[in-house]
């Protein structure tokens, strides 16, 4: 099985592109949804977490500049990590599934959304976001291709499960026994309170770091040190 | 401390010349203001000096504007595009550029990147020049056709738009290097020597004359040096053949040592001794008898002390005894130059001869900042205020014309300033002494000076081709072009006199502080923060010498590494091992104690039984004792320098920045800890209240190091992961055991408690995987092969218990683009330290050398002449580039590569192997070309760069051809096209992306490293989140 099955064929382009548009972009796209999510007996908190994940996701926009040497830049920013899978278990609720699906969304990655949990909930959301302009090779609603052979695809980078705790340790193994990348797992195991979705630390599972230096020297930024040393302090 | 006003003194310079000698190099990064005070008296003006410099500086100076000539319209171009303008610096980069890029789409998307972005509109009509005017007008217009072809969003727009760009394109094109040309006409007197000397006869008739250079910079490669070298040749042979002119002075001809030798170098002494000094002698034995006087020209700080031992070999020899014609430049910004002054002025005294000095303020300045603060040096060898050379200037004036330099020295003062040139003038009780002035620079000014002064003012000229001109233009460029230059100013009739007939010594004695403030010292650069680390200079005697002396004392020493538990060494039963030097197999570095099975379930009890004591101890408490390793570190610099040469066969340089790395690392996780531990965590809850959370360690964390960096990472996965509470269990690399032992005693000596770090030295299939097999392990950091990784995460995943936390660092497949716009030399350079230093042992190595196919040639002709220079040896001399690889696995794997790479691409050169090499692990530096990136197969840790050739229309092909090896960790990119360079940083999926540099040696803080897909999990070491991955989030109860 590959990635394109689900994805199609263009998805490395596709995923580039929705990558680079930049977390205000998607988080602006996003909010789009709120007014109109599919109801759920928790939608109530889906309108308290959702908002807040798109919050934090729109602080990650930001470019960080590191201090340094004089004569070149160093600068730090975020970026998804890449295709996600994300599904529930019997547990699993809508806003816990929905907080996971905004949020790798939210950071830039591709999402293949399957699972027994809310299934028809989430064919409506899948629906919705697809009306408001997420890009259909970015959101993906699967078959009923069991999870197991799902964290078989070869490029997946992270899978988003809402589960029960004691069901970790099983897809930690299934994913450790692959090839390749190793696979981050990012687990809700509260689907009622959404502890771990609350965390601030939980959004930087989502993404990956670049760090970008450049040598300013080179495209004439020793003028400008040149100038420092006239300075008059 | 050397004394300034001494040096008056006639007595002075009769001194011992190895005493005066002894004065110079301690100066290097003395205190800026202490040197300046000491200076201060000589530069001071006495009696009515003062008022007869503003007399004579504010006649030359009204007599410059009032002269119609005097501007030329480089300086009107220059007054108006300011290099404090936008505008301003991309002309002077398309200057910079545009004329060596052979192919012309690239040469047009160059001139799109500059001329699109800018403003010209504002500087309409701003200039009273025509010709200003007119190219702005030609700018606007151009920067208006180059962005025809896009829409806003950078897509491309309708046909018929870029069919005017295509149309337009080749006019614009020529029309820039055009424009390119003029101005380096203003500044190269010719393309050869006829042309220069036909150019020059005119100022020769008026009285000038001439000291003539050969343009091009450092060669790289022995048939660069070659061909300097005959330039040179040619060049004093047409000079010497030159008839004399009225009264014009015989010219002369200025060299650069680093144009004659490849290796021009601290590093290289002895073959610059040897090889540098013959090929001058060659020169020297060809001028003398014509009678053309030779100017050794100054270069960076570093090579000063280097250059003035080859001065005094070729002075005191033969061919140069009783010649007054070898001199020497000295640069004023460096805080050496007085003693430097006074040293030569002894050596003429010793020798008899009259050496020719000419006194230039210095044109590295910039370039030596920032070395100095990448390097974490103790100080700068310059000023930092401009006022503050131009003061060191005077003192030094005053010296050289003092009565009892006369004659020992010829002063020749090389300045474009007026207050300068009017205080020499001032300050000179004889006329010993000549100006000299840059070819197209100070025109006006001179010949005032020429008509009423009867001083020989000599005309520094550049000759060349255009393709060389460059780099020079560009210093040029620099030192007209700033707001703040006299020669800005000077041609700036809105800028007063009195403001440019201030005197230095006045100007620097306003100041609040002899240094400036705003330019920190190195160590000093991250603010309140913490403090950068620090590392001597090693091409600096008085660095050198100490620290190399306590180094060599400690390679007799025998090092022991055991299990460490409980804060106690714990020998134990297992197997002993003794430590051999991957340099030389003879040499025996030390003997380790590998942890058996019983002691690692030991370390894991007492890492266990004193977590719930370290998680509850502050984060200040945590961090303090990590500051003192970081201090301690330092202290013990040149030990572990020692350990890292024996254990890892790390080269000097290479090992004092792992001892850096490892100091930041210990500076950095406590101030990020104490940051991290303040957020008062208050989040909201579902049901709409908020709840209270504290941050905590995870609990027992194994750190996974490797040999590599067997101090730095080490150090840094142990520091980050203490700081957070979370207690640690240490398993080094097999290799580096004694170097991880030395470092935990260190950090027991700096107070971490016993309880909190463990020690276990042993295999990865014995104590790693009964540790990570254990169910109370929270987490692991991890740095090492990406298969090794996956064994890691496989035998965690075993565990019935929550997942724990692995991070890891893996290998990568890292790549350099390099486009037709880049500086080969500055690419080659570049490719050499990235893709070989270290033995290329490093994670962020280059292994794949990505070059357009229209520069490609020369780039490997390069590539390969700068790979015949390196030297392969042992890691403990410096003379040494490239030491060993660590083990005979790691030798015979790489070495198998290069001979299947045989049978199947092109081996384009391989450094030679000396005899010494042979008791150790070396691979010679090798560079092979291939013709597809998945010919490589899996990552070659070692010096082995692949070269792929690529057309620049396939640019976005090779991009994604690097995204499809999975790897995902540096990439350096060589383009002067901002646009491409961002294009290529925006697409390719890496961690680490170095642009127009290097692509090795992160520095913790600034440059996070770590990266994605197979080359890691992340969060980047070093950076702001990687701490809050060693802790969890727990609630507490505020009731």
């Amino acid at each position: 099985m590959t990635d394109h099955l689900f994805f199609g064929a263009d998805h490395a382009a596709v995923f580039e592109n929705w990558n680079r548009r930049g977390f205000a972009y998607r988080c602006k796209l996003l909010r789009a949804a709120l007014d109109q999510l599919p109801l759920a007996g928790d939608h109530e908190e889906q309108l308290r977490l959702i908002p807040l994940l798109l919050d934090r996701a729109l602080h990650m926009d930001r470019v960080v500049s590191l201090p340094g040497p004089t004569g070149e830049s160093n600068e730090l920013y975020l970026s998804g990590r890449g295709d996600a899978l994300v599904f529930g278990t019997e547990s699993a609720s809508c806003v816990a599934l929905a907080g996971q699906v905004f949020s790798a969304l939210a950071c830039g990655n591709p999402v293949l959304l399957g699972g027994a949990a809310e299934q028809e909930w989430c064919s409506r959301l899948v629906t919705l976001l697809h009306q408001i302009g997420v890009p259909r090779g970015i959101l993906t609603l699967t078959d009923d291709t069991p999870i197991e052979a799902l964290m078989q695809l070869p490029h997946l980078a992270l899978v988003a499960p809402v589960c029960q705790g004691r069901e970790l340790p099983s897809f930690q193994r299934q994913l450790a026994e692959r090839q390749g990348l190793l696979v981050q797992l990012v687990p809700e195991t509260d689907a009622v309170r959404c502890t771990t979705l609350l965390q601030p630390d939980h959004l930087h599972r989502f993404v990956t770091e670049k760090t970008r230096t450049i040598n300013t020297t080179a495209v004439g930024g020793n003028a400008t040190l040149l100038e420092l040393g006239s300075s008059a302090a | 401390m050397f004394k300034a006003i001494d040096t008056l003194e006639p007595g002075y310079i009769r001194q011992p010349m190895d005493l005066l000698w002894q004065q110079i190099s301690p100066l290097y990064a003395a205190d800026e203001d202490q040197v300046l005070r000491e200076l201060m008296p000589l530069a001071e003006p006495h009696g009515d000096e003062l008022t007869s410099i503003e007399a004579r500086a504010t006649r030359l100076i009204e007599q410059v504007r009032a002269d119609d000539g005097a501007i030329h319209m480089i300086d009107a171009l220059l007054l108006e595009y300011s290099l404090d303008t936008r505008e301003g610096i991309l002309l002077m980069c398309l200057a910079e550029a545009l004329m060596r890029i052979p192919d012309t789409d690239t040469a047009d998307a160059l001139i799109r990147d500059k001329l699109s972005i800018a403003d010209w509109k504002r500087h309409l009509s701003q200039s009273e020049s025509l010709l200003v005017n007119a190219s702005t007008w030609g700018l606007l217009l151009t920067g208006k056709v180059v962005t025809l072809d896009e829409r806003e969003d950078g897509t491309p727009s309708g046909v018929i738009n870029r069919l005017v760009n295509r149309l337009s394109e080749p006019v614009i094109r020529k029309v820039m290097q055009q424009a390119m040309k003029i101005m380096g006409h203003q500044f190269v007197l010719g393309r050869d020597m006829p042309e220069a000397t036909k150019r020059g006869r005119e100022y020769r008739e008026r009285g000038y004359t001439y000291s003539f250079d050969m343009l091009g910079e450092a060669a790289l490669t022995a048939a660069d040096a070659t061909k300097y070298y005959t330039d040179y040749t040619r060049a004093i042979d047409h000079v010497g053949n030159l008839p004399d002119i009225g009264s014009s002075p015989r010219p002369s001809v200025s060299i650069k040592l680093s144009a004659l030798h490849p290796r021009y170098e601290v590093l290289q002494e002895a073959r610059v001794m040897e090889e540098l000094a013959e090929r001058v002698f060659l020169l020297i034995r060809r001028a003398r008898p014509l009678n053309v006087a030779l100017t050794i020209d100054a270069e960076e700080a570093d090579r000063l002390e280097l250059s003035l031992k080859l001065f005094e070999k070729l002075y005191r020899s033969q061919e140069t005894l009783g010649w007054d014609g070898l001199g020497l430049v000295v640069q004023a910004y460096s805080k050496r130059a007085l003693p430097v002054l006074t040293w030569l002025a002894a050596l003429s005294l010793d020798v008899g001869d009259r050496i020719p000095v000419r006194l230039v303020k210095g044109a590295y300045w910039d370039s030596e900042i920032k070395v100095c603060q990448q390097r974490g040096l103790s100080g700068y060898p310059v000023y930092t205020r401009k006022e503050a050379t131009d003061v060191a200037y005077l003192a030094c004036a005053r010296f050289l014309l003092g009565e009892h330099i006369r004659g020992l020295i010829w002063p020749q003062f090389a300045s474009h300033n007026a207050h300068t040139v009017a205080s020499i003038m001032t300050l000179a009780k004889h006329a010993d002494f000549e100006f000299q002035r840059l070819h197209g620079m100070g025109d006006a000014l001179y010949d005032q000076v020429l008509d009423t002064a009867g001083v020989t003012v000599r005309i520094y000229a550049p000759v060349g081709n255009h393709k060389d001109l460059l780099p020079y233009l560009v210093r040029r460029l620099l030192e007209n072009g700033a707001n703040s230059s006299f020669v800005h100013r000077l041609v700036d009739q809105r800028c007063p006199i009195s403001d440019l007939i201030q005197h230095p010594w006045q100007v620097l004695h306003s100041r609040d502080t002899l240094h400036n403030p705003n330019i920190p010292l190195p160590e000093a650069i991250f603010g309140a923060e913490r403090n950068a680390s620090k590392g001597p200079n090693i091409l600096i005697e008085s660095q050198w010498l100490p620290f190399s002396e306590k180094v060599g004392e400690c390679l007799e020493q025998c090092w022991q590494a055991d299990p460490i538990i409980d804060g106690r060494a714990t020998p134990g039963q297992a197997l002993h091992s003794d430590v051999r030097s991957p340099a030389n197999r003879d040499i025996l570095v030390g003997q380790v104690t590998y942890a058996d099975h019983a002691q690692t379930i030991a370390a894991i009890d007492a890492a266990e039984r004193f977590l719930p004591v370290w998680q509850s101890t502050s984060v200040t408490e945590r961090t303090a004792p990590l500051r003192r390793l970081a201090d301690l570190l330092e202290q013990h610099m040149e030990e572990l320098v020692a350990l890292c040469h024996q254990e890892a066969g790390k080269t000097i340089q290479d090992s004092i920045d792992e001892v850096r790395e490892a100091v930041d690392f210990c500076r950095y996780y406590p101030a990020r800890a104490e940051a991290l531990y303040e957020e008062h965590l208050e989040l909201g809850t579902l049901s709409g209240d908020t709840a209270h959370w504290q941050r905590q360690g995870r609990g027992i964390f194994v750190c996974i190091s490797p040999w590599n960096f067997p101090l730095a990472i080490f150090l840094g996965q142990i520091s980050a992961a203490l700081v957070t509470g979370n207690c640690v269990i240490a398993k080094p690399a097999e290799q580096t055991s004694l170097i991880a032992a030395r470092a935990i005693e260190l950090m027991l000596q700096a107070g971490i408690p016993g309880g909190a770090i463990q020690f276990l030295p042993g295999e990865g299939t014995t104590v790693g995987a009964a540790l990570t097999s254990d169910p109370r392990i929270a987490g692991v950091a991890f740095t090492g092969s990406t298969e090794t990784a996956q064994r890691i995460n496989r035998s965690l995943s075993r565990r019935e218990c929550e997942p724990a936390t692995l991070i890891a660092e893996t290998g990568g497949q890292n790549a350099m683009i390099v486009d037709s716009t880049a500086l080969p030399e500055q690419v080659v350079k570049d490719a050499v330290l990235s893709g070989f230093a270290s033995a290329g042992q490093r994670c962020s190595a280059l292994r794949v050398l990505c070059v357009q196919n229209d520069i490609a040639d020369r780039i490997i002709e390069l590539l390969k002449g700068a790979m015949a220079e390196l030297t392969l040896g042992d890691p403990a001399l410096l003379s040494t580039d490239i030491g060993p690889v660590i083990d005979e696995q790691a030798q015979s794997s790489l070495l198998e590569h290069i001979a299947r790479m045989k049978e199947h691409a092109k081996v384009l050169a391989q450094t030679p192997m000396s005899g010494c090499t042979k008791r150790g692990m070396y691979v010679p530096p090798t560079a092979i070309e291939i013709s597809r990136i998945d010919q490589i197969g899996r990552e070659q840790f070692g010096p082995i760069i692949h070269v792929l050739r690529y057309s620049a229309r396939h640019l976005d092909q090779l991009i994604d051809q690097i995204n499809a090896a999975g790897y995902g960790l540096t990439l350096g990119i060589h383009s002067r096209n901002e646009r491409t360079a961002a294009h290529i940083e925006a697409r390719a999926r890496v961690g680490n992306t170095y642009i127009n540099r290097n692509q090795i040696g992160a520095v913790v803080g600034v440059q996070p490293f770590g990266g994605q897909g197979l080359s890691g999990t992340g969060p980047k070491a070093g950076g702001p989140y990687y701490l809050p991955r060693f802790t969890r989030l727990i609630p507490v109860d505020k009731a």
